[in-house]
């Protein structure tokens, strides 16, 4: 039985195409040149990309506070993407949607569509684009920016079930998929185990049996994010030829949506259950002996996204403390002058660095479908291990006022915890890169 | 050296390929143990005639155009960027190069008198230092104080077209072999303590140098304490103008903290953990669950230290970052030094601290655990550089102080 996702293996190909036409320079693409920054910052679907543009660049993907090797267009798109959260989705409105049943703000959801939020994955015959042409690459800075915000909603899981799409699909299935996904009408969400903190394909525990040209399902997946809202399921389940990757409708009888209570307060879970649940052979997605393969893309993809986010969740936390520390004063003099508490915040600053280094090496991987299992492993082992190092003392260094529900801390605190746990968590990670360096009689992949 | 997939801008990558062909031209490969590690030329501690072929394979590098990759072409280097030293130092990994024996002179010194020395001072200096004729160090700490840089004793007193130098200097790297230091002194003692100090450039065979290696607990004797007695250096030889030189040697160490925490500060530095998996092997300790997440969170840990030296180096370069992220870099390097050494001493066991004879593999796991305890201590304690990352880097106010408007001489001292 397979027991662990499987060794990198060399020469597969990108994983993620670039999704615009054209100029591809293969391995070692260049800095794009040619491209016309945007006038307006609004991009409408499917022209998010300039057709004159050249492919993005290598350079690191997520920015935050100290800058990063942007081109101007990713630049004027983080701004335009931070101007849109910052006026649509404070954090006051991001606390009303505690109580809301769907758990997210639908208007916001529509014009994130409008901004190319859904798209990016998605190849342009098909309604998608992305502002560089490195797809992955400007996810990752919308994701980071939804961090920043602790925004809610679908937004990583129904991108991670177009990559899957795109990727593995057939022509019927992307063209019935894509376009709708794309402009923001169906939300979609990947139920599979992987998505819990395990990282190991034994934790599947949804099986696929095959009855006469139908694929059934049974068995319960938890926890799937934004199940609640979601139109479209893909479905990671187990068969006799080995893993499987499905798609679902939501509404299909037999699916069942449980919703559950979350650590994390603007986010939503749900365990879904399928009870002899039957759609048609058409909707297995891809190629059954390549069904691995797709998890382990899909799941790269989620994590290197996932990194991105919880960096900018520990940007804005660290940010707001460090200010604290300057303004608060205590004995006379500002706390943040006191080496005790200083020098806790470098070392605050040596992790989030880090981290946001590691995590734009991670989406940089997966863009270019480079040992991106290692370099996943890499930045979740490490962000998973240290942004709650960075949340913990952040809430510290407050005192009291942190401990309180008013305070706003505790919001990315408890985004930056869940993330540790989800996607695989770090003790799981570093089992799969001990795998990958080959380290004892685990490492090699199960037959 | 390496076969590895690289992400990489196609002009980088031709010069990889150039330099990967220059180098098995002109290089040579050193042996490789068992352990799959190279054996290591320089050791802790250099002898003289280790660091006399140091010299020759630094003209060899000189002559080839691989040498002073950053520097400018006006004084003998390669006007290249960051990114293509770094390349360079990847693809010679395995071969005997002089790397560690001019580590300081190259990515402190030279750096140093490009940024605050003249015209003729760079002219006269540096294009020898590429060339491998001169070998520098700095002449920092003092036995009174190491992380109080600027309360520095050491006396400089003008004399017509000279300063008399008198004084003590100490944990100086390598200064037994080198031929000139970077010595700031005092010159004004009835000022605040860094408005007082100017740098001189020291030639170390002048008569009044008398220099003393010390014996360190990892057994070698690379640091070096100096006595000066009247030593008598050229107007000429002032870096920078009188009295303002501690922003001279505060520039230094800026640039000692960045290039030590991207580098390693010129050690030769795991890439992989090729030696902890062999060690877990050899011990037995392959299949235990938390012997191989250690190993694996080593390495996640070199790769993430690795991928934020590339990332914050650049950015400071580019004029993104401040330089006190420097500071963190160096902090990283040293948490990553001695935990490395530290979780091999661990695994090595009871083999770590009892062995035959010349059995290396076994006794280099202490020797590499004793040496990196000077990580957090030489080129500015961690302390330092918490402080230098939390007032430079994130504008967190200082400690109030008792010595910053107050005349030198007028300062509680010792």
């Amino acid at each position: 039985m397979a027991a662990r996702l499987p060794r990198e293996k060399g020469g597969q190909g990108n994983p993620f195409p670039r999704t615009s036409a054209g100029t591809s320079t293969g391995t070692f693409p260049t800095k794009g040149t040619g491209a016309r920054a945007r006038a307006g910052g609004r991009h409408t679907r499917g022209h998010a990309v300039p057709p004159d543009a050249k492919m993005g660049g290598v350079g690191p993907a997520i920015g935050g506070a100290v800058g990063a090797e942007l081109s101007d267009e990713q630049q004027l798109f983080l701004e335009t993407t931070e101007k849109f959260l910052d006026a649509s989705a404070p954090v006051s409105r991001v606390r009303e949607l505690f109580d809301d049943p769907a758990g997210y703000d639908r208007a916001a959801w529509e014009q994130g569509g409008e901004l190319g939020w859904f798209s990016m994955l998605v190849p342009e015959e098909h309604g998608g684009g992305s502002v560089s042409g490195a797809g992955v690459e400007d996810l990752a800075l919308v994701a980071q920016v939804l961090g920043r915000h602790v925004f809610p909603g679908p937004v990583l899981p129904t991108n991670l079930v177009a990559a899957a799409v795109a990727r593995a699909g057939s022509p019927e299935q992307r063209a019935e998929h894509l376009p709708a996904i794309a402009s923001g009408e169906v939300i979609a969400t990947w139920a599979c185990a992987l998505a819990g903190d395990r990282c190991s394909y034994d934790a599947i525990a949804v099986l696929a049996t095959v009855e006469a040209g139908t694929v059934v399902l049974d068995g319960t997946v938890a926890p799937v994010q934004d199940a609640h809202v979601a139109n479209l399921l893909l479905v990671t389940a187990r068969s006799e030829g080995g893993l499987v990757n499905v798609l679902v409708p939501a509404a299909a009888d037999g699916v069942t949506v449980v919703p559950l209570r979350s650590l994390d307060l603007a986010r939503r879970f749900a365990e879904v259950r399928f009870e002899r649940v039957r759609v048609p052979a058409s909707a297995v997605l891809g190629d059954a002996a390549r069904a691995a393969d797709d998890v382990d893309a899909i799941f790269d993809l989620a994590v290197a996204l996932q990194s991105a986010e919880t960096v900018g969740t520990a940007d804005r936390l660290f940010a707001m403390t460090l200010q604290y520390a300057k303004d608060r004063k205590a004995f006379g003099r500002p706390i943040g002058s006191f080496q005790a508490l200083k020098h806790r915040l470098a070392d605050m600053a040596l992790w989030l660095e880090s981290s946001r280094a590691t995590a734009a090496a991670a989406v940089t991987a997966v863009q270019l479908g480079a040992r991106s299992a290692e370099a996943t492993s890499v930045a979740k082992s490490y962000i998973g291990e240290h942004a709650p190092l960075i949340a913990r003392d952040c809430l510290q260094l407050h005192g009291g006022i942190g401990y309180t529900w008013e305070h706003d801390l505790h919001l990315y605190l408890r985004r930056i915890e869940s993330n540790r746990a989800l996607y695989g968590s770090p003790a799981a990670h570093l089992d799969r890169l001990a795998g990958l360096l080959g380290l004892g009689t685990e490492g090699s992949r199960p037959s | 050296m390496s076969d590895d997939v690289v992400i990489e801008p196609a002009d980088l990558h031709e010069y990889r390929l150039r330099a990967r062909a220059w180098l098995q031209e002109n290089m040579t490969l050193l042996r490789r143990r068992d352990d799959g590690t190279y054996e290591d030329p320089d050791g802790s501690d250099p002898r003289p005639e280790r660091v006399a072929h140091a010299r020759e394979l630094q003209r060899t590098l000189f002559e080839g155009g691989f040498a002073g990759i950053t520097y400018p072409a006006e004084y003998g280097g390669q006007g290249l960027s960051l990114d293509h030293e770094r390349v360079f130092l990847e693809e010679s990994a395995g071969y005997d190069m002089p790397t560690q024996v001019f580590a300081v002179s190259l990515n402190i010194l030279g750096p140093t008198l490009l940024a605050f020395g003249n015209h003729q001072q760079k002219a006269e200096h540096v294009p020898r230092m590429l060339a491998g004729e001169e070998l520098w160090l700095q002449f920092l700490s003092e036995p009174s104080g190491g992380s109080d840089l600027a309360g520095l004793l050491t006396r400089a007193t003008r004399d017509g077209d000279t300063y008399i130098l008198n004084g003590q200097k100490i944990w100086s790297t390598g200064a037994q072999h080198s031929d000139f230091a970077m010595c700031p002194a005092r010159t004004r003692w009835d000022v605040p303590k860094h408005k007082g100090i100017s740098v001189f450039i020291i030639d170390l065979s002048w008569p009044g140098i008398e220099i003393r290696p010390i014996r360190q607990i990892n057994g070698g004797a690379e640091f070096c304490e100096e006595f000066l007695t009247d030593v008598v250096v050229p107007a000429a030889n002032l870096v920078g103008e009188e009295n303002e030189g501690w922003r001279v040697a505060r520039g230094l160490l800026q640039i000692e903290h960045e290039w030590v925490g991207r580098s390693g500060g010129g050690q030769r530095t795991h890439a992989g953990v090729d030696d902890l998996v062999a060690l877990a092997r050899r011990r037995g300790l392959e299949d235990d669950p938390g012997v191989r997440r250690k190993i694996a969170a080593m390495y996640a840990a070199q790769m993430v230290h690795a991928q934020a030296s590339v990332r914050v180096s650049n950015a400071i370069a580019a004029g993104r970052m401040d330089h006190g992220y420097g500071g963190a870099l160096k902090l990283s390097s040293a948490n990553l030094a001695q935990r490395r050494s530290e979780l091999g001493l661990e695994l090595a066991g009871s083999d770590g601290v009892a062995w035959h004879e010349g059995d290396t593999s076994a006794s280099s796991w202490s020797h590499q655990y004793l040496s990196s305890r000077s990580s957090s201590i030489a080129g500015g304690t961690n302390e330092v550089q918490r402080n230098n990352v939390g007032e430079r880097a994130l504008g967190l106010p200082r400690e109030p102080t008792f010595d910053r408007d107050v005349p030198f001489n007028e300062l509680l001292r010792g």
